[in-house]
């Protein structure tokens, strides 16, 4: 197969973080296209037509289709090749030149190769469907995943249920249950195995309360029925384990039975690589410039580990593709010197999430490259963390060896809303000199604590 | 062992079965009423093998109501004059078969089925695998089978143009005491005639599996044990049929034969009447039933129940062989499942088999699942539970003596019995479907009263559509120039191509339904199970068959996805719009052109 | 939706959630709000007792075979108590003229006096490439 033609950077997805990375790549002079399956970018963004989206990006609340719209326009601006309807079939890398063989498949060019010096993966998630969370019962009709009806009912505008039950309280659930709550069907209630809900506390109230659509905590779907059509789901309360109690089953008639029940960061393109992968985010590990274990192979947004927010998937793709293009660009000087093979080596440290720290993305931190936030600050880089359990007074610690580098309160944290903070690197670099980097291993680290204060409830996330 | 009806009754007795046993033709009939579905079970087993061609196991059970088939929504009727010189009943893979070869014979054949595509039933829902004779009983039908099926496999899925492979089977002895029993392995293995059997130790099947359990004491490599895609299989044979000739009946229930004298004149269904010379039973779990509509109910079937979960495709490089740890020393009626590779390039556990009185119940529990997960997911020590993608049951068809039946009706005669196929049917299928339409032709001469001439037309080559796993990037891009819809990927788990759906739509039995093209094309098989190719298959489905989303199933009767649209103006819109020509046939309409392309 | 004198409200102006405290005090009414962390959210809570509203987001169909379906939503918050009200009427509201996201396609939606605004593109041709 012919290489069809060399990138710089090539971008895998045309959602948020992809658009996002292309920009940034763009602004940062590399020459970058997006590949992307479908006929038009912008992602599950397309089908999200609800609002809240870029109230950090653009201070506005738009719908999804809206904020898409203006990362599209920006890319289109630049004249970034976006080659959609077009399959990536599978990558390699060239041990001796460092670049990336991506082969490509559409109807128009047939199979063909791109040759990247910087691959940023940009690939998204998958909902967990009812087999991965063992729905039992039946299998027919009726049983969908959130962002599947959402789909049907949104791009489509067909309603794939009258009456049904929603498994699980992600965001997605919550914004379907009133989505089909205005298109008239009838939601029965949201039930969710956990003791609290795993959606932004916002939709609850927007999504159920406003509608009257109960939400149901420790309840789960123990069995569907149907012969063709789902016809009842058999409803059950969970103990503290999430186990079942026997004697609260109770038949709900209805005929669809609808999951949001978590998503899955998508990798299985890049996993053959031999990428590092982080099995609590179910992404790759990533540096704080968004490059995984793998030199010169990015990734971002919600490939990386689920965000409930677009304007954080955004900011690591813009973080991705500035880095992806300063590491092509250094690719390509050192190509031009052509007898100064070796990349220079990074200097990662470890970040370890400690206490009740469900993760933190990035993994690690690279002390010999650094791009910069999106704050402006050069020297800052974004964190974005989780809280294993429910605390309404916690204490995030960060510190490497004996040196506190980052302290802060928070009133309240839960699994389900994401935190973000910054650090400032300069305060990195004369505490990890040379001689730090002599230390032993275990205390060669940063670790990144969360300490509850206070605990309400024991929520492990399911996001991951 | 002794006997006759003293036998039968002594051994109900000793079982304390209140049970009464009485000879009805060549069989023995129970009549009575037990307590529990597992004393049904006992009585059949303990009348088994007395001296009688087979149990009719009449026993009414305590809080069981008797099960009957499941009946396809109203479809439109078939001509009253229609004729069939061979009518097939059931197209599962044995019918299905059947019917590709009695299209070798220069008459008329019709298959039917009663769901909405071939194979919707005991053919898709077993583990794929074609069974080297080990497990069968010397000299019964099974070990006949299935020793001339499986040496018939590789030229019949050539023809056909489906996928086989034969990893082989490895049986591992958990224990070093189960050596023991390798004497009797081998004495099995040269009454069966089973081929090119090694003995591995610990070593070399650590060697041959890095990934395998330590728990194991060498074990047995039998290279002819085969995997296929036991639907693409069946649906091959099924489209083959009706290359040289023969008419698919899908949705097509029997509900009773009109007879004269001993001799079957119409088959009737939902949709009417059939005519016919010579009737193939190979209904399934409901053969017996089908046996009854033409008084000839001698044997009975009882459904044994099977879970199989299938594991991620990411998973599948991890194993080569199809790997088991059997118990030996047990009369369990099947191997006990194992860790099969599937020609799709995923993992399948299991499967289990539990004796269920109803025969169409394919739900699934969590206790079955947890079985497979407990024996054989330990098997591959590279395997997690969170590989799982999905999980489905299967009912086999058996009958009390565990054996086949397959023959001509002894009292009616043109009816021939294609029943109490369970595993290894898969393995047995070409060999049976032989036999079968062999017998067939016979009763249909002899009822008929003329000489059948061979069909000088057949041709056992399928007109396969491309098989695009096999083939090279040079290849697949020379394909996409050729025909750009095998370019655009629509199932982005299993990377599956609008062409290859295309191919399930226009197929010569074409699919009907969403689990059809999944089951054929595989759109829809991956870890997100359809998330996302779901409403990408209705679209194309609604555009190639000129009907609206909301017609679209996902398997049989009203299994539609989309309920209605929800905008009023956008129905308005489109009825007036380009497609309303479209719009306006009806579901009706397009399931008879369908037909009309089946019979044409 | 009248309320109590004292309400439990959740503020759904930003991701954060805050659960605010609103009560009304007087007969000539002024509030008090705690628990907001912005003042957006004391504007939402005094909204919220005296007349709960929400920005709609749908679906309506349209004219163009291309893009039979588009998103919508309300250029701002429509009060609650019309949300199905305005549903019906877009239910067999079809549109007419091709969009930009943002442009306005409805100039008061069900008598709300608030506009319905298109949010997916109309316009611009499917592919870049």
């Amino acid at each position: 197969m012919p290489v069809k033609k060399q990138w710089d950077v090539v971008v895998i997805g045309a959602g948020p973080a992809g658009l996002a990375a292309a920009i940034a790549a763009c602004d940062s002079g590399a020459d970058v296209c997006i590949i992307e399956r479908e006929k038009k970018p912008g992602g599950v963004l397309k089908q999200c037509i609800h609002d809240g989206f870029g109230l950090i990006r653009f201070g506005e609340r738009l719908s999804g289709p809206e904020y898409a719209y203006r990362y599209h326009q920006m890319v289109s601006e630049r004249g970034i090749p976006v080659i959609s309807e077009t399959y990536l079939l599978g990558i390699t890398k060239n041990q001796t030149d460092g670049k990336f063989l991506l082969q490509m498949q559409n109807s128009a060019d047939s199979i063909f190769i791109l040759e990247a010096r910087a691959v940023v993966a940009a690939t998204g998630c998958r909902e967990r469907t009812a087999r991965q969370v063992f729905i039992h019962g039946d299998r027919p009709a009726g049983i969908l995943t959130a962002g599947t009806a959402q789909y049907i009912v949104n791009i489509q505008g067909f309603l794939p249920t009258r009456r049904c039950v929603i498994l699980g309280s992600g965001d997605i659930g919550l914004i379907m249950a009133r989505r089909l709550t205005l298109e008239g069907a009838e939601v029965e209630g949201v039930y969710e195995i956990k003791p609290e809900p795993s959606g932004l506390t916002r939709n609850i109230q927007q999504c159920l309360t406003d509608f009257e659509i109960p939400l149901h905590l420790s309840a789960t779907v123990l069995a569907v029925h149907g012969k063709r059509r789902v016809e009842s789901v058999v409803i059950g309360k969970v103990d503290q384990s999430g186990q079942p109690i026997t004697g609260t089953e109770r038949t709900v008639p209805c005929d669809a039975l609808i999951l949001s029940v978590g998503l899955i960061p998508e990798n299985e393109i890049i996993e053959p690589l031999g990428v590092e992968m982080d099995r609590k985010t179910g992404g790759p590990i990533v540096d704080q410039n968004m490059m995984t274990s793998l030199d010169g192979l990015f990734a971002c947004g919600n490939a990386v580990h689920v965000n409930d927010l677009v304007d954080y998937v955004s900011e690591s793709g813009q973080t991705a593709g500035k880095a992806a293009a300063a590491y092509a660009n250094v690719q390509q000087q050192r190509g031009l010197l052509s007898e100064r093979r070796t990349v220079s080596a990074r200097r990662l440290i470890n970040i370890q999430a400690a206490g009740n720290m469900h993760y933190i993305v990035p993994q690690r931190l690279d002390l010999a490259h650094h791009v910069g936030a999106d704050d402006g600050a050069d020297n800052c880089a974004a964190f974005y963390f989780r809280s294993r359990v429910r605390a309404n007074s916690a204490l995030l610690r960060i510190s490497a060896g004996k040196t506190l580098l980052e302290e802060r309160r928070y009133a309240v944290v839960r699994p389900p809303e994401m935190e973000r903070i910054t650090l400032n690197l300069a305060d990195l670099n004369h505490i990890c000199s040379p001689d730090w980097n002599d230390l032993p291993g275990q205390s060669r680290l940063i670790k990144a604590e969360l300490v509850s204060v206070s605990e309400g409830g024991d929520s492990a996330n399911d996001n991951g | 062992m002794a006997e006759g009806l003293a036998a039968v009754r002594s051994a109900l007795m000793r079982k304390n079965l209140n049970v009464d046993a009485n000879e009805w033709r060549n069989s023995v009939a129970l009549t009575g009423h037990v307590s529990s579905w597992e004393q049904y079970m006992e009585a059949g087993y303990a009348a088994a093998g007395k001296g009688y061609e087979a149990v009719v196991n009449d026993l009414t059970v305590e809080g069981v109501v008797p099960f009957k088939p499941s009946m396809p929504e109203p479809q439109n009727p078939i001509d009253p004059d229609t004729y069939f010189d061979a009518v097939v009943i059931g197209g599962g893979v044995i019918g299905s078969a059947i019917a590709r070869e009695l299209t070798r014979w220069d008459i008329t054949v019709a298959l039917l089925e009663k769901e909405n595509d071939l194979a919707m039933q005991t053919s898709s829902r077993n583990d794929g695998m074609v069974h080297p004779p080990f497990a069968v009983t010397p000299g019964s039908k099974k070990a006949h089978y299935n020793q001339r099926g499986n040496k018939m496999f590789a030229q019949t899925a050539r023809e056909l143009g489906v996928s086989l492979e034969w990893p082989g089977m490895l049986m591992l002895f958990s224990n070093p005491w189960q050596r023991a029993f390798l004497p009797a392995i081998w004495q099995r293995i040269k009454q069966n005639e089973v081929c090119g059997v090694e003995f591995w130790n610990r070593q070399r099947v650590f060697k041959m599996e890095p990934n395998i359990t330590a728990d194991q004491h060498g074990g047995v490599f039998l290279p002819d044990s085969g995997i296929v895609s036991p639907y693409q299989l069946t649906v091959a044979f099924g489209e083959n049929a009706v290359q040289n000739g023969a008419t698919v009946l899908l949705n097509t229930v029997v509900t009773g034969f009109q007879m004269e004298h001993n001799r079957i004149t119409h088959v009737c269904t939902n949709r009417g009447l059939i005519q016919a010379g010579v009737v193939i039973n190979a209904a399934g779990v409901w053969s017996d039933v089908v046996a009854g509509y033409a008084n000839d109910r001698f044997f009975t079937i009882h459904g044994r129940k099977g879970t199989a979960a299938i594991l991620d495709r990411k998973v599948g490089h991890t194993q080569r062989t199809i790997l088991s740890q059997p118990r030996f020393a047990s009369h369990s009626h099947t191997k006990g499942g194992g860790l099969v590779p599937t020609i799709d390039g995923n993992l399948l556990l299991g499967p289990t088999a539990v004796e269920v009185p109803e025969r169409e119940d394919y739900s699934t529990n969590a206790s079955a699942l947890e079985f497979v997960f407990d024996h054989h997911l330990k098997l591959n020590k590279s395997l997690k539970r969170s590989d799982i993608i999905t999980y489905f049951s299967g009912v086999r068809a058996c009958t009390f003596e565990e054996d086949f039946v397959i023959k001509t009706s002894d009292y009616v005669a043109n009816l021939v019995h294609a029943a109490g196929i369970q595993s290894p049917g898969l393995a047995s299928s070409p060999a049976i479907a032989q036999d079968v339409a062999l017998l067939a032709v016979k009763a249909l001469a002899a009822v008929a009263g003329r000489a059948i001439q061979p069909n000088a037309a057949f041709d056992p080559c399928r007109k396969a559509p491309p098989d695009l796993r096999g083939m090279s990037l040079e290849e697949r891009a020379a394909l996409i120039r050729r025909n750009p819809s095998y370019g655009r990927i629509i199932c982005r788990c299993e990377c599956i191509s609008e062409g290859e759906i295309l191919n399930t739509i226009h197929s010569l039995v074409p699919v009907q339904s969403l689990d059809g093209i999944k089951r054929r094309a595989r759109a829809g098989m991956g870890r997100c199970q359809g998330g996302f190719c779901t409403p990408l298959l209705l679209e194309i489905m609604a555009r190639e068959q000129q009907i609206n989303i909301a017609e679209i199933c996902k398997s049989g009767g009203h299994s539609e996805i989309a309920l209605q649209p929800t905008k009023n103006a956008a129905v308005d819109c489109a009825s007036e719009g380009a497609g309303s020509a479209a719009l306006a046939l009806s579901a009706a309409n397009n399931s008879r052109r369908q037909e009309d392309y089946n019979a044409g | 939706m009248t309320m109590a004198d004292a309400r439990q409200i959740v503020c759904i102006q930003c991701p954060q959630g805050c659960t605010l405290r609103a009560e009304k005090l007087g007969t000539v009414p002024s509030y008090e709000i705690t628990g907001n962390k912005c003042p957006r959210g004391r504007a939402y809570a005094i909204k919220e007792l005296t007349n709960p509203s929400r920005t709609l987001t749908t679906t309506v169909a349209t004219v163009f075979s291309d893009c039979p379906l588009v998103s919508v939503r309300t250029d701002g918050d429509i009060p609650l108590r019309d949300v199905f009200r305005a549903m019906q009427e877009l239910n067999s509201y079809r549109a007419k003229k091709r969009l930009h996201p943002g442009e306005v396609m409805i100039a008061d939606l069900a008598g709300t006096g608030v506009a319905l605004l298109a949010t997916s593109d109309m316009i611009t041709p499917d592919t870049t490439n």
